[in-house]
């Protein structure tokens, strides 16, 4: 009988930790709110330029202007901004199938952030990004089949077709700063780990995507719980962490922890500036149990009508990750390596997709790094880049490993808009040969 | 200290990334159940004395059955349980010369005139809701582990329950008499939904 892993008492110490500090934190605003009530409001802070900056880097940072107009008591009600992004791409040569195969045009990311200064350092976020998916989506991970149509038919214009979208709600938080030392986030709020996974947007990354293993969620892109962060400064070196508190990953992890297990994570960074330019670092974990169950109605030995609970798929991970970004004049480099460790308990191994006799999913350790690298030029803010990945999927994956390798040029004529030309280069290590993927894609990504 | 701590502890042992009663597939990709081991919903369950693995659970091996559902596979005389053709293939075996009809011409060798169970053997049973009384098999296919009617198909227990067991059962049973086989009794379930009735353990029913 394997043993089930787990450290369910540093978890616990973790937990508790950050659930007094969320509650010292709320009582200590209470009463810093009090303070601040007997006193005349303050000017928006500098601090929050900073706050709302760093949620939106590709916007802010590079926004000539970059302000947002304030009331006369200098709280913001409510400030719109967002970017969003165009692409084409075309396979080439005897490039093997991805998704889409064929040329195309497609708008990929239409993300709108909702941002409020509520007051006395209380802030809050939601971003969403506005989809025509599910139209055209499919739901078979391994996407074959059909896709998913919603056309229906307009009853206010003649029953004319029209093809309906969605919205997926990116994250959706309230915080408030205590000390520099100390913010308290509560709802949804994207993973504080790498470079990338916060600062998301199109306008702000170098190619004309994220590079593969950031999007295959090593670690949660998002989650649902508490977040405490800061930073202190010594000299030229800012010194930040952050702990998180979650329901973890599950099926419906924004709404229901379908165990009682919350995950944990953590982030610690620094950032060091000289003459040779601005060197971040930085490293996170993160522990959960993803569990995924339902209730049955049943009978039980009297006869009386029951509920049974079946556990669908249950598993511990470990991720870790660490990332470097160099920053110096126009040079740019940077890389993360991320690891994602799953082991399934007992009751929740489940059944593998693979080809062949029925046979469960094994334990699997998943593990990817990119690097890249480039040159911001002051004509039309042309940076000529370059970047190698490798990722080594888990073992229940159809894709054990692959390697990819992508050059481009982006272009930033204006703050707000960004051209990018990209060649990319996929080779996959399959079971039977597969040809390498070859693409080339134009977009355009925009903030407003 | 504490986040190092839960940072510290594995999760993942690249020695054992399979459970009990399981073992790596040659390509590394997959846990494969051991040898003697049936594969259940989430695990492998070694099979018992006289068992060989089966669709989800384990099955008697040949020459052997279960008195009931739950009991250990028992020896069974070699021609009984025979398969048979009152047409082509009559039982030959003194001591089990019925042929006893399952669909159309064919059904399997066993004795009739029995009295009570225990004049059967290999397990059999007493038939007594119909004359000629005669030592009835246990059901092909019950207790089998499944997610649909479509993985019981084929046997003599055509009914999924995917509310408690998640076991093929017998359906279509009578209530009086109760025809189901020794250690299961005949539930009318269909206030509850389920169309015809069924054999489920006793106790169980909550009719």
């Amino acid at each position: 009988m394997k043993a089930h892993r787990g450290n369910s008492m540093s978890k616990l110490l973790i937990s508790v930790s950050l659930l007094a500090s969320f509650a010292t934190a709320l009582w200590a605003g209470q009463a810093g709110a009090q303070t601040a009530d007997a006193r005349t409001p303050t000017p928006a802070a500098n601090d929050v330029e900073a706050q709302v900056a760093a949620e939106m880097a590709a916007i802010q940072s590079q926004s000539a202007g970059g302000g947002y107009a304030s009331d006369p008591i200098g709280h913001r009600r409510l400030d719109l901004y967002g970017f969003a992004d165009f692409s084409y791409q075309r396979l080439l040569g005897d490039s093997a199938a991805v998704t889409p195969s064929t040329s195309t045009f497609a708008i990929g990311n239409l993300n709108l952030y909702m941002a409020s200064e509520l007051g006395d350092e209380w802030r809050s976020l939601v971003e969403v990004r506005f989809m025509y998916l599910p139209n055209g989506g499919q739901t078979n991970p391994s996407l074959v089949g059909p896709t998913t149509d919603t056309t229906v038919f307009d009853n206010n214009d003649f029953g004319r077709p029209v093809q309906w979208g969605g919205i997926h709600i990116e994250r959706a938080w309230l915080e408030r700063t205590f000390h520099k030392l100390l913010t308290v986030r509560v709802g949804h709020w994207l993973t504080p780990y790498g470079i990338w996974n916060v600062d998301h947007g199109s306008p702000v990354v170098i190619g004309v995507g994220r590079p593969f293993i950031v999007g295959e969620e090593l670690f949660p892109a998002s989650q649902t719980g508490i977040e405490v962060y800061g930073t202190t400064d010594i000299n030229n070196l800012q010194l930040g962490y952050h702990l998180t508190l979650s329901n973890g990953r599950g099926p419906s992890p924004t709404t229901a922890d379908l165990d009682n297990n919350k995950a944990i994570g953590g982030r610690l960074f620094l950032r060091h500036e000289s003459a040779f330019g601005t060197l971040s670092v930085g490293t996170a974990f993160y522990r959960g149990q993803y569990t995924n169950k339902h209730v049955e109605l049943g009978v039980d030995g009297k006869g009386a009508t029951t509920t049974v609970t079946v556990t669908d798929s249950q598993y511990d991970e470990l991720s870790l990750s660490a990332d470097l970004k160099w920053q110096w004049r126009g040079l740019l480099v940077q890389g993360e390596v991320i690891e994602n460790d799953v082991a399934y308990t007992p009751s929740g191994r489940t059944v593998s997709v693979l080809a062949g006799a029925p046979a469960f999913n094994s334990d699997y350790r998943r593990w990817g790094a990119y690097g890249l690298a480039g040159y911001r030029f002051a004509f039309l803010g042309a940076m000529p880049y370059a970047g190698v990945g490798y990722y080594k999927e888990g073992s229940s994956s159809w894709i054990p490993k692959l390697w990819d390798f992508w050059l481009g040029l982006n272009l930033r004529p204006t703050p707000r808009v960004v051209l990018k030309l990209q060649y990319t280069f996929v080779h996959f290590y399959l079971d039977s040969p597969t040809p390498d993927a070859k693409m080339l894609t134009a977009q355009t990504a925009w903030s407003f | 200290m504490p986040l190092l701590a839960a940072a510290a502890g594995c999760t993942y042992d690249p020695n054992q990334r399979c459970d009990e009663n399981q073992a790596l597939s040659s390509d590394g990709r997959q846990c494969i159940c051991v040898p003697g081991a049936a594969m259940t919903a989430h695990g492998c369950t070694l099979c018992g004395a006289n068992e060989i693995p089966g669709n989800g659970i384990c099955d008697c091996a040949p020459g052997y059955s279960r008195p009931m559902p739950s009991a250990a596979c028992q020896a069974a005389p070699a021609a009984l349980g025979l398969a048979c053709d009152t047409a082509s293939a009559p039982c030959t075996d003194p001591a089990y010369t019925t042929c006893h009809v399952t669909s159309g011409t064919t059904g399997y060798c066993t004795s009739a005139g029995c009295t009570t169970s225990s004049d059967c053997s290999g397990g059999y049973a007493c038939d007594t809701t119909t004359p000629p009384t005669f030592c009835k098999r246990p059901p092909v296919g019950a207790g089998q582990a499944c997610q649909s009617n479509a993985e019981c198909a084929g046997t003599e227990a055509t009914y999924c329950d995917l509310t408690v067991s998640h076991q093929c059962l017998v359906q279509g049973c009578t209530v009086t008499p109760d025809n189901c086989f020794s250690g299961t009794v005949c539930c009318d379930l269909s206030k509850f939904g389920v169309a015809q009735p069924i054999c489920v353990p006793p106790g169980t029913c909550p009719i």
